[in-house]
């Protein structure tokens, strides 16, 4: 459970994130307000896809690169969080292999690593075993730009529009990119060699 | 179930929610980025200007090292915060290496004497004496022992105006070319800390605690309770009967806060006696530190020493677990800075500095003459 001061709270109930971002100028200590607000969405879509030691070191950057660059953040878009999952994701390409790994990992043995801190019951991981298995070896085998695309989508909750703001590219490239990413997925799941998973090149 | 829909579930398996450490490394960096914003900072050199002490317990730096006492131990006294419910009295003698833990039980039951401190404020506040000259120059001799990346002793040139801005040099024609070019490395550096220092000689200890830190409120308001408990196991921080974790980890942190900076302000404002005796003031209000009478070079001394229990994220995985210990050292008539030692008790020698304070004129200085 978050603790939110008064002042943090009331804050957060009448302000959009422009506002905070504006406010955050001349009283720098505001900018935990948006932290509290986004970084628990931001962190789990890290975690889901490095772990969650790289999602700690992330979430942060994330975080203090933004604040770096909130003079220059544009006042006309309420909602940051493109503009926050944009950085994340940004980010996380740095990290690229250490991503790939992961997934060829869950993909060959069927153990997520990612899951082990969050529950103990064995039902959650069979299930997220049963489910994970199919879905990594096809992320493993997608290009960044698609993965990034589809899961800005999927696992960040961006509408199109926001995802092309986060990505920096048109809205028409992202329903491309999202219907190749889509179409591979659907082919991956039908996978069932593990071996097979590795990155394809970008087309 | 479509392609999207497994996705779905596949996130499902990570919970929302922002960790402790996550929430650590921001809220250190974004300290990291406010100090920096201050004028005057941000150098970063082997033997850099002076610049805002790091808030151990925002920024764990990796320096280790045994502290060894500045001076020969005499009666070693447990201080007790001023305010504190505790009644003076008896004095226990003590050793130095036996200082206490930041811990609410040695909050509540240490052995208390009247402060040391509080009578050397006393006696220093009274001083109706006016200092000679228009500046303070601070010599200030920092050895690094063996082991550290930059092993070795260096010795600096710190100048404090009494008008404000800072002066500094490595070397002394270099600080006397700064000065007679009037180029200050700082505008106000610790002017933040040198006015809570004056006030905390006759204003309000509370209020005084918070300037010091350079804080409105308390450092735990706005923090989560994940960050809250993650903080008390780092510290160690076990609240007294009666106090909230929240109230204990706030405490603690504004103790380190007020002994680092107003460590700051003591160098800072050395040349000046209401500026020591704030700070005197201010330390007697940080728990569980230790005052020992002693002797160097025939001079009486008092070394102020407080140790922090830690744990830390080590470059590894899993949690580490040191005693940290400062101890600074002042002339016991005058409350001027002698030295300083800094490191992690049971490990290699630690950081010393020694302070050499005298009051110059700032033509002087320019003309080379000190």
């Amino acid at each position: 459970m978050t603790h939110f001061s008064r002042a943090e709270a009331a804050a957060d109930a009448e302000s959009d994130d422009a506002a905070v971002i504006q406010r955050s100028r001349a009283e720098p200590e505001q900018f935990t307000v948006l932290f509290h607000r986004h970084a628990p969405h931001i962190q789990r879509y890290v975690t889901r896809r490095l772990g969650q030691d790289a999602a700690d070191d992330i979430v942060a950057e994330t975080f203090l690169l933004a604040f770096r660059q909130r003079d220059s953040y544009d006042q006309d878009r309420t909602d940051a969080r493109p503009w926050l999952y944009g950085i994340a994701t940004h980010l996380i390409g740095r990290q690229r292999r250490a991503e790939i790994r992961q997934y060829r990992a869950l993909t060959r043995t069927g153990a997520d690593p990612i899951l082990e801190p969050f529950t103990d019951r064995v039902d959650d991981r069979v299930s997220a075993k049963a489910v994970g298995r199919p879905l990594a070896a096809g992320l493993a085998r997608l290009p960044a730009e698609l993965r990034d695309t589809l899961l800005l989508v999927a696992w960040g909750d961006l509408s199109y529009e926001q995802a092309a703001a986060a990505l920096g590219v048109p809205v028409g490239t992202v329903r491309s990119r999202l219907s190749r990413a889509r179409a591979r997925l659907r082919r991956a799941l039908d996978d069932t060699n593990p071996a097979a998973a590795r990155e394809e090149s970008p087309a | 179930m479509n392609e999207m829909d497994q996705l779905a579930q596949f996130r499902a398996t990570v919970p929302p929610g922002v960790s402790p450490r996550a929430e650590e490394r921001f809220r250190a960096g974004l300290q990291r980025e406010l100090d920096a914003g201050r004028p005057g900072r941000g150098h970063d050199d082997t033997a850099p200007p002076r610049t805002g002490r790091r808030r151990r317990l925002l920024v764990i730096g990796g320096t280790a090292g045994v502290v060894t006492a500045a001076a020969a131990t005499a009666v070693a006294l447990v201080v007790a915060p001023s305010g504190s419910a505790s009644p003076p009295g008896r004095s226990t003698a003590r050793p130095a290496a036996a200082a206490p833990t930041r811990s609410a039980a040695d909050r509540t039951s240490a052995p208390t004497v009247e402060s040391p401190l509080t009578r050397l404020a006393d006696y220093i506040a009274a001083s109706t004496s006016r200092q000679p000259g228009d500046a303070t120059l601070v010599v200030r001799t920092t050895t690094l022992p063996a082991g550290d990346p930059q092993a070795g002793t260096y010795r600096v040139y710190d100048l404090y105006t009494d008008s404000g801005p800072y002066y500094f040099g490595q070397t002394r024609s270099a600080l006397a070319a700064q000065v007679a070019g009037q180029h200050p490395t700082g505008g106000e550096t610790f002017a933040n800390e040198v006015a809570a220092a004056r006030y905390a000689v006759h204003g309000d200890l509370a209020t005084a605690r918070l300037r010091m830190a350079a804080l409105s409120h308390s450092p735990v308001q706005g923090m989560s309770e994940a960050l809250v408990k993650f903080k008390a196991d780092e510290l160690g921080v076990k609240p007294a009967p009666g106090q909230s974790l929240r109230d204990a980890v706030g405490q603690a942190m504004l103790d380190n806060y007020v002994w680092e900076n107003s460590q700051d302000a003591l160098v800072a404002g050395s040349g000046n006696p209401q500026v020591r005796a704030g700070v005197l003031r201010l330390l007697t209000t940080v728990s569980g530190i230790t005052v020992t009478a002693g002797r160097t070079a025939g001079q009486p001394t008092l070394v102020v020493a407080e140790v922090t229990s830690m744990t830390t994220p080590a470059p590894v995985r899993g949690p580490r677990h040191f005693r940290y210990q400062e101890a600074l050292t002042l002339n016991a008539r005058t409350g001027i800075p002698l030295g300083f030692t800094g490191g992690i008790i049971g490990q290699r020698p630690g950081t010393t500095v020694v302070y050499q304070v005298s009051r110059v004129t700032l033509a002087a200085i320019a003309a080379g003459r000190f």
